[in-house]
């Protein structure tokens, strides 16, 4: 009668133990796709928020609003070019004062950058745009070839 | 249609807080409301934030084309915990930006002890 020997355990395969490192590396995965904080330091969140936005468009204008909470005026840079409508900016951190601990950092902070295509040509010149609430409202108005037109026609 | 085009969909507001030796400041992003749509409650142990997007109609004579930002609601709660007091909460809206501070309690904060001979 054979006597099946003793063995290590380390010879048999555990499968919960390499279920627990798969989600251990996982989990590293996680870590690093979803920027947890030292990637803002490392200049990795930059370009991973750009603001949200509505268009709107009239006969004459097309209107775009965005949200974009927490900013100066003058840090928020405006540019057309034919019909692609640039917003871009950087929402700047206040600097900390030493007696201020961060408890939780969800908001963003860093350079951002967002382009769109507008609906029509839009007359560069006469671009109009003004910041409230943290809600960025540009007005462009169409060009005139743009405009849609009536045109009479007689039917014999 | 229980979640149609009209119905807001609720939204936790992202908020940075920040703790100095004498108070807490909760700063919350909710964008596109004016300081009479916001609102805070302290129920208890609990302080919600709550918010409702109001320029979310097309303006007049306008179509939509594009839309990401509508419609909304913020609402976010915070367990204040027995070393933050009930009453002396401040808020303020600015910018699209709610920034709440609350005062800490007496026995939250550091006491000094003199070393003597």
């Amino acid at each position: 009668m054979a006597i099946v020997p003793w063995r290590p355990k380390k010879d048999v395969w555990q499968p919960f133990r390499e279920m627990e490192s798969l989600q251990n590396e996982m989990n590293k995965l996680f870590d690093f796709s979803l920027g947890r904080y030292p990637l803002r330091s490392m200049g990795l969140m930059e370009g991973m928020w750009s603001p949200s936005v509505d268009v709107f468009e009239s006969k004459d204008n097309v209107m775009v609003k965005a949200d974009i909470p927490g900013m100066k005026k003058e840090d928020i840079d405006i540019s057309v070019h034919g019909d692609t409508l640039t917003i871009k900016g950087e929402k700047k951190e206040e600097t900390e004062s030493k007696e201020k601990s961060s408890v939780k950092t969800e908001r963003f902070y860093g350079s951002f950058n967002r382009a769109l295509t507008l609906p029509s040509e839009v007359d560069e010149a006469k671009v109009k745009a003004s910041y409230k609430d943290g809600v960025l409202e540009i007005i462009l108005p169409k060009k005139e070839e743009a405009k849609p037109k009536q045109i009479n026609v007689d039917i014999e | 249609m229980a979640n149609g085009e009209n119905t807001p969909r609720v939204i936790a507001p992202s908020v940075n807080i920040q703790e100095t030796e004498k108070e807490v400041v909760i700063e919350a992003e909710m964008t596109g409301l004016k300081k009479e749509d916001v609102s805070l409650d302290v129920k208890g142990d609990e302080l919600t934030i709550k918010g409702v997007k109001r320029d979310c109609e097309v303006p007049k004579g306008y179509t939509a084309i594009y839309r990401e930002r509508c419609p909304f609601e913020y609402s976010r709660t915070f367990i204040l915990g027995d070393e933050t007091k009930r009453d002396g909460i401040k808020a303020k809206h600015e910018n699209g930006i709610l920034k709440v501070t609350i005062p800490k309690s007496e026995k939250a904060q550091p006491k000094r002890i003199e070393i003597t001979d």
